[in-house]
C-alpha cells in the first residue's frame, strides 16, 4: 500500500468508522484512524501534512457516494 | 515593433447554444529588438468541461471538453511546436465548468503545463485529481497565486484581482505585453458584499485603470444584457434575515446548490442574526465543497461563532430541537446524490423533516422545474408550507454580471473594445448592443469558439474564423480517451426534436407546479 492510495484508503475508513462526521475529525485523529487500519501495516511513516489529511478526507466523503461527482450545478453557472 | 500584439481565442464558452465549458488562449507576440526576431508565449485561462455531454455525439461521451490539439501534445494529434506549447494555465475560479478539462487531459495522458489558480480553486482541483484516482505523476505542477499578484510567463504579464462570484477564490486577469492590454473578467458580478472572504472591490479596478490603457475586455455576458445589477449578497441575506425571523416557529429546510459557497454563508450569516443553529445535510457533493473551505483556511463554525454549525453527522447535530434550526442542504437542481431530494422520493435516509417544517427554496419555476415538480408531488412534502423565489425573487441571485454592474465595472476600467465571454449567442448580441450604447467598441457579432481576435495596442480584427472543436472524452478507471468532434450534433434534426420534447415536457411540469403551489405559498 502506498500513502497516495487515497481512494482505496477513503474505502477503507468509510467502512471501518462509518456514520463519522469527517469534517469535525482532526488530522491527529485521522492520523489515528488511519494507523488503525490493518492495510496501513507495514507502510512506511505517513506523509502526516495537512495536504495529505485533506486529500485523505476527500476519499472518504467520495466513498459515500452514489452518484458521480461531476454534476453540473447551475444553468448558469 | 508594429507587429506586436496579443491574440484571443475563445475556446470553450462562447457556444452558439449555451456558455458551458470555459477556455481561453492568449498568445503574445512581440518583435524581440535585439535579434529581430518574433517571440511567441502561449497561455490558456481556465480549461473547463462542457456540462451538457449528452448533446454531442449522440451521447457517447462521458465528457466533452474544449479540443486544444494546437498548443498541448495530445496522443494521436500531430505534435506540437515548442513555440505554439501553452506555457501555463490560469484558472479564475473552481466550478467544473472552468477547470474539469483539466482533469480529462491528465487522465488522457497529456503533459499540463503549470496551473495556477487561487487557494480554494486549487483545493478544488486537488479534490477532482483525489476523486478521480489520478497518480500524482499524471498531475500537472500547481502553482497558488494571490489576488493582486503578478506572474510573469515569458513577455506576458498575468496580474489577478478578486473577482466576486458564488465561490470563494474567484479571480479577474489582465493579460498583457509590452504594447497592449487585455482584461479577461472570468465569472464576476461585480459585488462588494459578501459574507465569506470579502467581495468584489471597486479600488481594485481603479488601480488597473491607472497602470494603462485596456485594449480589450473579454467580460462575463452570461447574464450582463439583463436590466438592473445582480441581486447582492447583502440583499439576500436581507431576505433570507425577513424569512427566518416570520417563520421562527418551525424548523426551516433550505436546498441549495452544492457549489454555491458564497450563498451558505450568506443563509448561515441570516441564521446567526436569528438565533438559528444550522445543521449542514447536503451530502457529499456540499461536504466535499465544505472541506475545500476548511483547507482554505475557512471554518463556517468559527466564523458564526454564536451559533451551532455542525454537519449533520456531528452528534450534537441531534441534540439541536429541531425548532430551533435550520437545516441547510440540497437538491435545488434536483441533484440525484442530495438528501433532501432522496428523503422526498421516499427514501428512509433519516432526513429530519419536522410535521411544521418550512421549506425555503430559492427556486424559479422556469429554471428549477425538476425540484418545483419534486416538492410539489412528493407524498412528504404535503402540507408543509413552500416559500420560493416566485413570491421572494430576492431569496435567489446568480453569480454574473448585470447591466449595471458591466457599467460600473466598464466605466472605471474604460476598455477600448469589449467582447462577451460564458454565453451563448443572442446573449452576445444583447450584450454587444448594450456595449455599443454605451459607447465602447464591439464586435459585429459574437466572437465564437476556435475563432481568432488580434489585438493590438489601436484595434481589435477578428482575424481567423475557425469551426470550433471539442473533445470527445471517454473515461476508463482513471484513464481517458480523447477524440475530436467535427461536428456538433446540436444541429441536427433528431436533437432538435429532443430539444423540443424536453421543452415541452418542462411546460406541462411548469405548469403542474404552479396549479399545485397556488394555495401553498405565500
Ligand atoms: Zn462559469
Amino acid at each position: 500500500m502506498m500513502w497516495d492510495d487515497f481512494l482505496p484508503l477513503g474505502q477503507a475508513l468509510e467502512e471501518r468508522f462509518p456514520e463519522t462526521d469527517v469534517l469535525s475529525v482532526s488530522d491527529a485523529e485521522l492520523a489515528r484512524m488511519l494507523g488503525a487500519l490493518p492495510m496501513t501495516d507495514g507502510a512506511g511513516k505517513m506523509p502526516e501534512s495537512a495536504d495529505f489529511f485533506y486529500q485523505v478526507k476527500v476519499a472518504w466523503i467520495q466513498a459515500r457516494r452514489t452518484e458521480p461527482a461531476d454534476t453540473s450545478m447551475e444553468a448558469d453557472l | 515593433m508594429s507587429q506586436d500584439a496579443l491574440y484571443w481565442s475563445p475556446r470553450g464558452g462562447n457556444n452558439v447554444q449555451d456558455g458551458w465549458g470555459s477556455c481561453h488562449k492568449f498568445t503574445s507576440e512581440q518583435t524581440n529588438a535585439e535579434t529581430g526576431k518574433i517571440e511567441k508565449d502561449t497561455i490558456i485561462v481556465d480549461l473547463g468541461q462542457h456540462e451538457r455531454p449528452a448533446m454531442f455525439g449522440g451521447g457517447q461521451y462521458d465528457r466533452v471538453v474544449p479540443d486544444l490539439a494546437d498548443c498541448l501534445d495530445v496522443p494521436n494529434c500531430p505534435s506540437v511546436d515548442e513555440s505554439d506549447k501553452a506555457k501555463a494555465i490560469f484558472l479564475t475560479h473552481g466550478h467544473s465548468d472552468h477547470i474539469s478539462g483539466v482533469f480529462a487531459y491528465a487522465m488522457a495522458g497529456v503533459k499540463l503545463p503549470p496551473v495556477y489558480g487561487s487557494e480554494f480553486t486549487l483545493n478544488m482541483v486537488k479534490k477532482g485529481f483525489v476523486e478521480r484516482g489520478i497518480p500524482a505523476d499524471k498531475q500537472p505542477e500547481l502553482r497558488e497565486i494571490k489576488a493582486g499578484q503578478t506572474v510573469e510567463i515569458g513577455g506576458v504579464k498575468i496580474r489577478s484581482m478578486q473577482a466576486s462570484h458564488s465561490i470563494p477564490g474567484a479571480l479577474s486577469f489582465k493579460i498583457s505585453n509590452a504594447s497592449t492590454a487585455i482584461f479577461h473578467t472570468g465569472d464576476t458580478k461585480g459585488d462588494e458584499s459578501s459574507y465569506l472572504q470579502g467581495g468584489v472591490n471597486f479600488a481594485d479596478y481603479a488601480e488597473i485603470a491607472k497602470e494603462g490603457k485596456i485594449d480589450l475586455m473579454t467580460f462575463d455576458g452570461t447574464t450582463a444584457a439583463r436590466k438592473g445589477h445582480a441581486t447582492y449578497e447583502s440583499e439576500i441575506f436581507d431576505c433570507y434575515d425577513k424569512l427566518f425571523a416570520e417563520n421562527s416557529k418551525h424548523q426551516m429546510i433550505v436546498p441549495l446548490a452544492a457549489a454555491h459557497c458564497e450563498r451558505l454563508a450568506t443563509v448561515i450569516a441570516a441564521a446567526e442574526k436569528n438565533g438559528k443553529n444550522v445543521i449542514l445535510n447536503g451530502g457529499p457533493s456540499m461536504d466535499t465543497n465544505l472541506l475545500g473551505l476548511q483547507m482554505s483556511g475557512i471554518d463556517l463554525a468559527k466564523k458564526f461563532p454564536h451559533i451551532a454549525v455542525v454537519g449533520v453527522k456531528n452528534p450534537l447535530a441531534d441534540k439541536l430541537d429541531p425548532k430551533d434550526t435550520i437545516t441547510i442542504t440540497t437538491g435545488i437542481y434536483m441533484e440525484k446524490d442530495s438528501p433532501f431530494v432522496q428523503y422526498l422520493q421516499g427514501k428512509n435516509n433519516g432526513f429530519k423533516f419536522a410535521k411544521d417544517a418550512v421549506i425555503i427554496a430559492p427556486l424559479t419555476t422556469d429554471k428549477n422545474e425538476k425540484m418545483a415538480f419534486l416538492m410539489a408531488t412528493s407524498e412528504r412534502a404535503q402540507g408543509h408550507t413552500i416559500i420560493t423565489a416566485a413570491t421572494r425573487p430576492k431569496m435567489y441571485g446568480s453569480g454574473h454580471a448585470q447591466a449595471d454592474d458591466f457599467r460600473r465595472i466598464a466605466g472605471i476600467l474604460k476598455p477600448r473594445t469589449v467582447a462577451p465571454i460564458h454565453t451563448r449567442t443572442p446573449g452576445a448580441d444583447d450584450f454587444n448592443k448594450l456595449a455599443a450604447e454605451e459607447g465602447y467598441g464591439t464586435f459585429p457579432r459574437q466572437v465564437k469558439n476556435g475563432e481568432i481576435v488580434k489585438v493590438t495596442n489601436k484595434e481589435c480584427a477578428l482575424v481567423a474564423q475557425d469551426r470550433q472543436q471539442w473533445f470527445g472524452v471517454k473515461i476508463q478507471g482513471n484513464t481517458a480517451e480523447l477524440t475530436s468532434i467535427k461536428d456538433t450534433s446540436f444541429k441536427t434534426a433528431e436533437l432538435k426534436r429532443r430539444r423540443d420534447a424536453y421543452r415541452a415536457q418542462q411546460e406541462t411540469q411548469k405548469r403542474a407546479c404552479l396549479a399545485k403551489f397556488a394555495g401553498r405559498s405565500k
